[in-house]
């Protein structure tokens, strides 16, 4: 426009003071909106009017927050002085105005998140009404006579109120510090974000410090800290009860549905979609539950603190409650249907008052009144309930883990038996060597048989026949070492994560073939189980090889008992029986007999305690406990406990009583092999007795024969003093344990030494060579 | 407040007339157009404060969005191209605009008196800027709004246009939010009655392509399921899930399919009932309802499907057809092969060129009558044919003889082309194998009474000996084979996809889906496709042959051992000449056999499959064939 400035040469100064104040309250009213004026012109600081001229691509609100204070205004010089000061009290409302305006013309963009779009709406209406107000000057200016410019200062008191507590808001608002990004956690899921959808990339991104959680935050903060001011206090609860509307939206719709619908990333749980529950089966770390849903720390709401994890837990159960195609209720249908558990609701709300007090507070007023916090209870109770009903009857949790316990525990295992019988063959080979699926159709043979007990039970097609890459106790020293189990008792969550790392770092180190080479069918041989969705949440990869661990530590055993009783099966030969004529024989076989006697004792009580005194009463307690749970995280924590105090107590933990206990293992299965050579050296020996008998009057053994003897009889003692010293050393170390980490240890030891003998016996476990 | 001398001082409800104007997107007398750059300008030579200048600007940007959006309007209104849900938004944006023309007419009359009254400029209802300002605060958004609509709804149309709208909606600001929602509940109005009549009707009113449902107007009734209907993905609106998307396409298409193809009415004619008299229910469909509609169209999918399943399973029969295909095709009804085979046999073991069809169709008749099929449906039985297969040289009467099963709509939609190829393919297989089981038997027969016949004639004893184990082995082998085919892998198949259809079918697409998984499962478990055909169809074939070109090694015996017996009764000795070349063909077929089947073992062995695992440990149940070493030449 073709203005001509240049004859503009009048200053208002020229006039007299009652036109210049005429003059200027004119120009006031166009100041005030947000025009520059002719004697009252905006000088922006250079920040902001960048800020004003560049334009929507620019994220930042401003580089400087306080540039909005830094306004300054140029009033013509020539102005009487005491309307310039006059004037310049009124000025503040121009900013506030022109730093509301732009914010909430920056912040109903789409970006911004609907939080940031509601709390916009509500200044607006604050703005409607400013703009009014100017209307309404103005007409009071041009209609009266009596117009000043005190009586303007007067009539602007409130506004200029209402604006300076929206000034401040917006002003803290972009205070907001944005901490630095850690680049490579968001990296990390940025990249992931990324490969699945490209177009994120284009859209502006606000960080969530600016938006949903976090501008509650504020609005609470100040509603609180500001109350003082009644008026304060009042537009505050307006702001804040329009800005948690669409919150509470998405929040009822998390609630009530288990869904996400926050295109803008505002609400309190994170979804990461790049977690498929399909993964849980492959996964080590069952990462679904943990991951899948977390909490967005700095996007919690205060008034939601409390119960932000009630919030996610209800919402996460009813997701997978509706992945599972499970219809949800509606809200109300949730409300009927848990109305019988009321009562039970008052008592289990939330222990202690803590957050029933602070939902009476301004902000809870505010928000939603305390309809929220029962509405929680309820969906939540809605969830739990629902979500167990799914685990415990439609999947029949309890039938699984019995069927588990079946096949891991071994509780009815007679299917294991003519398995074992019928691969034998295959068994003995090097793992490497046997043909999996041979042993698979072995496993349905067997469990198919309608003579086995196997055959009755419903998921008896899960289970599945595999070989483990390395040994028992690699393994678990793998899993002991990294992880510091026995570093005392930390935050469990801390805990269970190491623990599965560590599970999963072990199968890293699977990569290394340590004595893969010498690995027996035997030792190789675990069993798999399938487990389908939703009980995969409780039964995941983790809990299975923790089942299969005690499984592969009790078919060792069994299998050492076999080897045992076979040789001693074999010494109740006739050859064994008649006594022989010489002495040192007798000796020998004497030695043997109490060696393998001593041998055999030891596996069968350590398998009676392990199976009786270890698993079956902590499976007991287990199953006690799922009767009368409410919680699906408690089911999980049972779970998780059981099978940890079972690992324990089976001593799978302790890389010393493993180690010790490892030894009397070998020196039992080293005996076993050295078993059959003994018949057939005591067969040599009495032949050349019966020969010495005919021939030469001979008493002594031959010489040729001696020296066998004499070596034998010399390992003889060697593998006696070994398990000895093994055995009284695994005591002193179960009594040590006994007091440091569980008391079931003392049963285990009084079922070793119930005769003291070891206790009379070896006094002290020094080696005597 | 100033006026210049070359400049015409311009009074504030000049401006307001003016800008009242603009509004309408008319020139005014100081403000006007300039298209240069693209918006509004104050002429030159007059004066206004800079304020007011301002303060008009602004407001004139109400005037640049009505032009834009006015604009819109009447490009579209008469544009065809634009579908009908494009029609509904400037339907919707008009009426918006008729609301604003309302508006702008009370501001003009408050304007035209303030300038008639001149002399009374102190009313209380006086217009200022500031005052029009706030009047029209709200219809600024409005527009605002409208013209953002305008903008992105460019070339959209349809679902896509519906869904654009629909992102919008996602803003926190109760205000837009409502605004946009109600505003997308009048356009998407079409679109939902399109829905309602798809899914109640069947018919698609879709003159321009706006609905998620395309449909091909040039293909023929005959494959109006497969393929006259198609999704089209970009017009599904992004507030419906694709799951119901895609059961809106099968609601429409079952309901074409019940109408066209199946010529039933009736339930058509119930929803047209029902809505008639109870116009609730065509009203939950519109934007906004989602769960009303997920549920209704949740309800029109169970009673469809249910209805077209019924219509197939009653009215055409299709668990008779089923059944019997698997007798007739896949050999279930042994009977009745086996009397075919008897009566054909003579017939088939000719030249195929001198075989007659309508002889075959004879034979097929009398096997019929024969046998207990003759008690089976007529519907059925008159499906019954034979076919011919194209005739190579040399091919016997067995290499080209199938049956065939006719097959009409609206069954064929599940009996496929496709699938009646695999049928046959299945039919020639089995059909081959029984043949080499007949030979076999019939053999075995000939030679069991071959010993005691030729029982004199001492020098070939062993031969017959041979010839019987040799025959025994093949027998196993095929009874094995035979068993595996049958009862492993078509019982089973069958049983997975009769429980399936009696129990878990949901819509006619899923039976077809699972017929056709039913076929491919028999045709790769049978090593007639996939992996294992490759390796080990080939193979079979040889073993057939070989099993067949061992029987005619052993009728050369048999003759050779009649003439040695008619010899021996008049006391002559045979040329040993003559048997040892006979011995010798003998052996070298049997060796064939031999190395076929242990081949075929090898491979079986090699798959770590489950249903194989116990056909190879059958077929080779005591390691007979195991203590064969690679060099099998000597047995």
């Amino acid at each position: 426009p073709t203005f001509r400035r240049e004859s503009q040469t009048h200053t208002i100064g020229d006039f007299s003071p009652q036109i210049q104040e005429y003059a200027i309250i004119e120009e006031l009213l166009y100041v005030l909106t947000g025009i520059d004026g002719v004697y009252i012109k905006f000088i922006y600081p250079k920040s902001l009017s960048q800020d004003e001229s560049m334009d929507e691509h620019t994220s930042e609100i401003t580089p400087d927050a306080n540039a909005w204070n830094a306004i300054k205004y140029d009033i013509d010089p020539t102005l009487d002085p005491s309307l310039k000061h006059l004037v310049e009290k009124l000025l503040p409302l121009a900013t506030y105005y022109m730093s509301v305006e732009a914010f909430v013309n920056l912040c109903s963009r789409y970006e911004y998140g609907t939080i940031n779009h509601a709390l916009c709406s509500g200044i607006r209406v604050f703005i409607k009404e400013y703009l009014t107000f100017m209307a309404q000057l103005e007409h009071q200016f041009q209609t009266s006579t009596r117009f000043t410019l005190q009586r303007l200062w007067f009539y602007a008191q409130s506004t200029l109120q209402n604006m300076k507590v929206l000034h401040d808001l917006a002003m803290a608002i972009r205070a907001i510090q944005i901490p630095p990004k850690h680049d490579e956690e968001e990296d990390f899921d940025a990249v992931i974000e990324g490969l699945q959808k490209e177009e994120v990339s284009d859209e502006i991104h606000i960080p969530e410090e600016r938006k949903g959680g976090a501008i509650l935050n504020i609005l609470s903060e100040r509603l609180i800290g500001l109350s003082g001011d009644p008026n304060c206090k009042k537009m505050y609860t307006y702001l804040l009860s329009e800005a948690a509307v669409p919150y509470f939206e998405i929040l009822n719709a998390w609630i009530y549905h288990g869904e996400i619908k926050d295109p803008y990333n505002e609400f309190m749980v994170l979804e990461k979609r790049n977690v498929k529950k399909e993964n849980l089966k492959e996964d080590f770390n069952d990462t679904y539950w943990e991951m899948r849903y977390t909490i967005r720390e700095g996007g919690v709401p205060i008034f939601l603190e409390t119960m932000k994890n009630q919030i996610l837990l209800a919402g996460k159960y009813l997701n997978v409650v509706r992945e599972c195609g499970v219809n949800i209720a509606n809200p109300e249908e949730m409300q009927n249907e848990m109305s019988g558990l009321t009562q039970e609701l008052n008592i289990n709300s939330e222990r202690g008052n803590g957050p029933f007090m602070s939902t009476r507070s301004e902000v809870w007023a505010a928000v939603d009144g305390s309809r929220f916090v029962k509405n929680l209870q309820v969906a939540y109770k809605y969830a739990n309930q629902t979500l167990l009903n799914l685990l415990m009857e439609d999947q029949q949790l309890i039938g699984r883990l019995r069927s588990i316990k079946h096949y891991f525990f071994l509780d009815q295992s007679d299917f294991l038996t003519s398995f074992l019988d019928l691969a034998k063959d295959e068994l003995k080979q090097p793992a490497s060597k046997i043909p999996q699926n041979r042993l698979q159709s072995l496993m349905d043979l067997v469990l198919r048989n309608p003579s086995s007990v196997a055959a009755y039970d419903p998921f008896k097609e899960d289970v599945k026949v595999c070989m483990s890459h390395f040994r028992l106790i690699d393994q678990l020293l793998c899993i002991i070492n990294p992880s510091g189990i026995e570093g005392g008792v930390k935050d469990p969550r801390v805990d269970t994560f190491e623990r599965s790392q560590s599970l999963s770092s072990s199968t890293l180190t699977s990569a290394i073939p340590t004595s893969t080479a010498d690995l027996s069918g035997f030792e190789a041989l675990i069993l798999d189980y399938t487990v389908t969705f939703p009980l995969s949440l409780i039964i995941s990869r983790k809990a299975l090889t923790k089942y299969q661990l005690l499984f592969r530590h009790i078919l060792n055993m069994k299998h050492v008992e076999d080897l045992l009783c076979n040789a001693w099966m074999e010494q109740k030969n006739v050859i064994w029986k008649t006594r022989s004529r010489n002495p040192e024989i007798e000796q020998w076989k004497f030695k043997i007999f109490s060696l393998r006697n001593r041998m055999l004792t030891f596996v069968q009580q350590f398998a009676y305690y392990v199976t009786n005194e270890v698993l079956e009463p902590n499976y007991r307690r287990l199953e006690t406990n799922l009767t009368s749970i409410s919680t699906v995280d408690q089911v999980l924590q049972f779970h998780s406990d059981f099978l940890d105090t079972c690992l324990t107590e089976c001593m799978l933990t302790n890389s010393k009583l493993l180690r010790i206990f490892n030894k009397l293992i070998g020196s039992c299965l080293q005996f076993a092999a050295q078993a059959e050579n003994y018949t057939e050296l005591l067969t040599h020996l009495e032949q050349e007795q019966r020969i010495g008998r005919f021939g030469l009057p001979n008493a002594g053994i031959a010489d040729t024969s001696s020296s066998v003897f004499e070596s034998s009889m010399r390992m003889l003692l060697k593998m006696e003093e070994a398990f000895l010293y093994h055995m009284s050393l695994l005591i002193e170390a179960l009594n040590y344990y006994s007091a440091a980490e569980t008391v079931q240890f003392l049963c285990l030891v009084v079922r070793l030494d119930y005769n003291q003998f070891y206790n009379n016996n070896v006094t002290r476990p020094s080696r005597q060579r | 407040q100033r006026s210049d001398v070359s400049s015409v001082y311009v009074t504030e409800s000049d401006l307001l007339r003016d800008l009242i104007f603009i509004f309408q997107g008319i020139d005014g007398q100081y403000i006007k157009f300039n298209p240069e750059l693209n918006d509004y300008s104050l002429v030159s030579g007059i004066s206004v404060s800079k304020p007011m200048e301002e303060m008009v600007f602004k407001l004139a940007d109400i005037g640049w969005l009505y032009i834009k959006i006015r604009k819109f309007v009447q490009l579209n209104v008469d544009n065809s191209n634009i579908g009908l849900v494009g029609q509904s938004l400037c339907a919707a944006l008009q009426h918006e605009l008729t609301e604003y023309y309302k508006l702008i007419a009370i501001l003009e009359a408050q304007i035209e008196k303030q300038i008639a009254d001149k002399s009374l400029p102190n009313d209380q209802q006086s217009l200022t800027l500031k005052r029009l300002m706030v009047w029209t605060l709200d219809c600024t958004q409005k527009l605002r709004l409208m013209s953002i609509l305008v903008d992105v709804c460019q070339d959209k149309k349809g679902g896509a246009l519906m869904t654009t709208i629909h992102n919008y909606t996602k803003h926190g600001d109760p205000f837009f939010r409502k605004y946009l929602t109600e505003m997308l509940q009048v356009v998407s109005k079409p679109f939902y009655e399109m829905l309602a009549r798809w899914v109640y009707e069947g018919e698609l009113d879709d003159p321009y392509g706006e609905f998620l449902v395309a449909c091909d107007p040039t293909v023929s009734e005959e494959d109006l399921w497969q393929s006259k209907y198609s999704i089209r993905e970009n017009m599904l609106p992004s507030f419906l899930s694709k799951e119901l998307g895609q059961k809106i396409f099968a609601i429409g298409k079952s309901l074409n399919f019940i109408r066209y193809s199946c010529h039933d009415d009736t339930l058509v004619e119930q929803y047209y009932t029902t809505f008639n008299n109870n116009t609730a229910a065509r009203l939950t469909f519109k934007y906004g309802e989602t769960k009303a509609v997920e549920e209704a169209i949740d309800i029109a999918y169970m009673n469809t499907s249910k209805a077209l399943l019924d219509l197939l399973k009653t009215k055409y029969k299709l668990m008779d057809h089923l059944k019997a295909m698997k007798r007739y095709l896949l050999l279930g009804q042994g009977d009745f092969i086996q009397y075919l085979m008897d009566v054909l046999g003579e017939n088939l073991s000719k030249p195929a060129t001198t075989l007659l069809r309508h002889n075959l169709t004879g034979i097929l008749e009398t096997a019929v009558r024969s046998s207990n099929a003759q008690y089976d449906d007529p519907e059925i039985l008159n499906r019954l044919d034979v076919r011919l297969l194209e005739i190579q040289n040399n091919d016997l009467g067995w290499d080209v003889f199938t049956l065939d099963y006719h097959v009409d709509a609206p069954i064929n939609t599940v009996f496929s082309p496709v699938a009646m190829l695999q049928y046959l393919q299945i039919f020639n297989f089995l059909w081959r194998l029984k043949r080499v089981e007949y030979t076999l038997s019939a053999s075995w027969k000939k030679w069991g009474k071959a010993s005691r016949e030729f029982a004199n004639v001492t020098d070939i004893r062993q031969d017959l000996h041979f010839a019987q184990l040799t025959i025994q082995r093949m027998v196993h082998f095929i009874y094995q084979l035979q068993h595996y085919v049958l009862f492993e892998v078509l019982e089973c198949s069958w049983d997975k996809l009769e429980t399936f259809i009696e129990n878990k079918s949901i819509d006619l697409d899923s039976i077809i889906e699972t017929h056709l998984n039913y076929l491919s499962e028999i045709t790769e478990k049978g090593f007639l496709s996939g992996t294992k055909e490759i390796a080990l169809s080939g193979r079979l074939n040889n073993i057939f042959d070989s099993i067949l070109r061992y029987k005619v090694a052993l009728d050369h015996l048999h003759e050779y051992a009649t003439s040695e017996s008619a010899k021996m009764i008049f006391g002559k000795t045979g040329s040993s000449d003559k048997i040892s070349l006979i011995r010798h063909h003998q052996q070298e077929k049997e060796d064939d056999f031999t190395i076929q089947v242990l081949e075929f073992l090898n491979i079986l062995k090699s798959y770590h499959d489950e249903d194989l695992r116990s056909l190879s440990t059958r077929l080779d149940y005591n390691d007979y064939y195991s203590s064969f070493k690679i060099t099998p030449q000597t047995p």
